[in-house]
């Protein structure tokens, strides 16, 4: 940098203390070598040569040798991630189904106790509308199934895959339809629950499913199929199996039975007075 | 060449030897390898340019390597490690381009 600045080429310059960029360039062959041309040359010089070419080339293989032997640790560690991963939602399912199980046993004790008194059993009977109003009881009857799936052969077409939103249009247009209660693939809707997208995979209630998507819809089944085949969600569905060749069958079902929904958590309580 | 035979020869070696890099070495070989890139691409130039000269390499790839990963050893110690590697990476990979661009040129239109 001395030399160019006494070569007098950014004397004056305006913008002489931005030449950050100019001079890395202009400095990249290093000056030494101008300066020590023609020095020697010889058989000395050619051994001397050979000589300091192979530091760098030990370096570079070392370099690469070391990436290398890193590599299998990576994908180990990889694997034992996934493994730690698949173990854990095991494990979670396994909860899920234990903690289903004592709702059910609560259950059926509450139900014992309040059957004691007047107040208990108008209680439970709150109790009761409240579930089932708010999704959090099993629910059994007749009503529609409806079963969407990508199209068989989708490819690259991005519309013909069945997404998050489809889902939603669909589980409100049952609604509106006259539904009760909505599954989907054995996931109870409550009023809370989110369907989602995340990736490739539909989620509802945080949960990934995988097509095809069965929509269980207890209510009225004629009611409820001819309602939706009006609808704005019934026709955009049917728009999308015509055009895209996504699978959209509605059928009616008996003798439905949703799971309860999950999410009831106990914010407040109260004992009662005696 | 000589040059290249030695390289090719470098090469060779490190993978006949397969050293094992010391833990504590580890975290600056790929800085240096950068900057060790940036030496020899130099050295490519000077020698297509004519002006190639053993000595100024050799001291052009130790200084650089050796530069490069003090710079990186002082930003870990004072905590802006991986800031001050970015632009140790960011000065030799100008530097690289700009030695390549100029080889291009001389082997292409000269």
């Amino acid at each position: 940098m001395n030399d160019l600045h006494s070569a007098g080429m950014y004397r004056g310059r305006p913008d002489a203390s931005m030449s950050l960029l100019d001079d890395i360039t202009a400095t990249a062959l290093d000056p030494a070598y101008a300066k020590a041309k023609g020095s020697r040359r010889g058989a000395r010089t050619g051994l001397a040569t050979f000589v300091v070419l192979l530091v760098p080339g030990l370096l570079l293989a070392i370099a690469v040798v070391h990436a290398q032997r890193g590599a299998p640790a990576l994908s180990r560690q990889h694997e034992r991630l996934v493994s730690t991963i698949r173990d854990r939602e095991h494990a979670a399912d396994q909860l899920r189904r234990q903690a289903a199980a004592l709702r059910r046993d609560v259950g059926t004790l509450r139900r014992e106790r309040l059957a004691h008194s007047r107040r208990g059993r108008a209680a439970e009977r709150d109790l009761t509308t409240a579930a089932n109003g708010s999704a959090l009881a099993v629910t059994t009857g007749d009503g529609v199934r409806v079963t969407v799936d990508d199209a068989p052969a989708h490819g690259t077409e991005p519309r013909a895959r069945v997404y998050d939103r489809d889902l939603q249009t669909l589980v409100n247009g049952l609604w509106s339809a006259g539904a009760t209660a909505i599954a989907i693939n054995g996931q109870r809707i409550t009023s809370t629950t989110a369907i989602r997208e995340a990736g490739s995979s539909i989620l509802v209630d945080f949960r990934p499913l995988s097509p095809p998507y069965r929509l269980d819809a207890v209510g009225d089944p004629d009611g409820i199929q001819a309602r939706l085949a009006d609808s704005t969600a019934g026709r955009r569905m049917n728009t999308l199996a015509n055009t895209f060749g996504i699978r959209y069958d509605i059928n009616a079902a008996d003798d439905l039975r949703l799971p309860a929904g999950t999410g009831g958590t106990l914010r407040y309580a109260r004992t009662a007075a005696r | 060449m000589i040059a290249v035979i030695g390289l090719a020869a470098g090469v060779v070696l490190g993978l006949i030897l397969h050293p094992d890099v010391p833990l504590w070495l580890q975290p600056y070989l790929p800085i240096a390898i950068v900057a060790a890139l940036d030496a020899l691409f130099g050295a490519f130039r000077a020698r297509l340019e004519g002006t190639f000269d053993e000595k100024v390499f050799a001291v052009s790839f130790v200084s650089n390597t050796v530069i490069a990963a003090v710079i990186v050893l002082l930003g870990d110690l004072i905590g802006v490690g991986s800031q001050l590697s970015t632009a140790v990476v960011v000065v030799l990979g100008i530097r690289i381009f700009a030695n390549v661009a100029a080889i291009r040129r001389k082997l292409f239109h000269a």
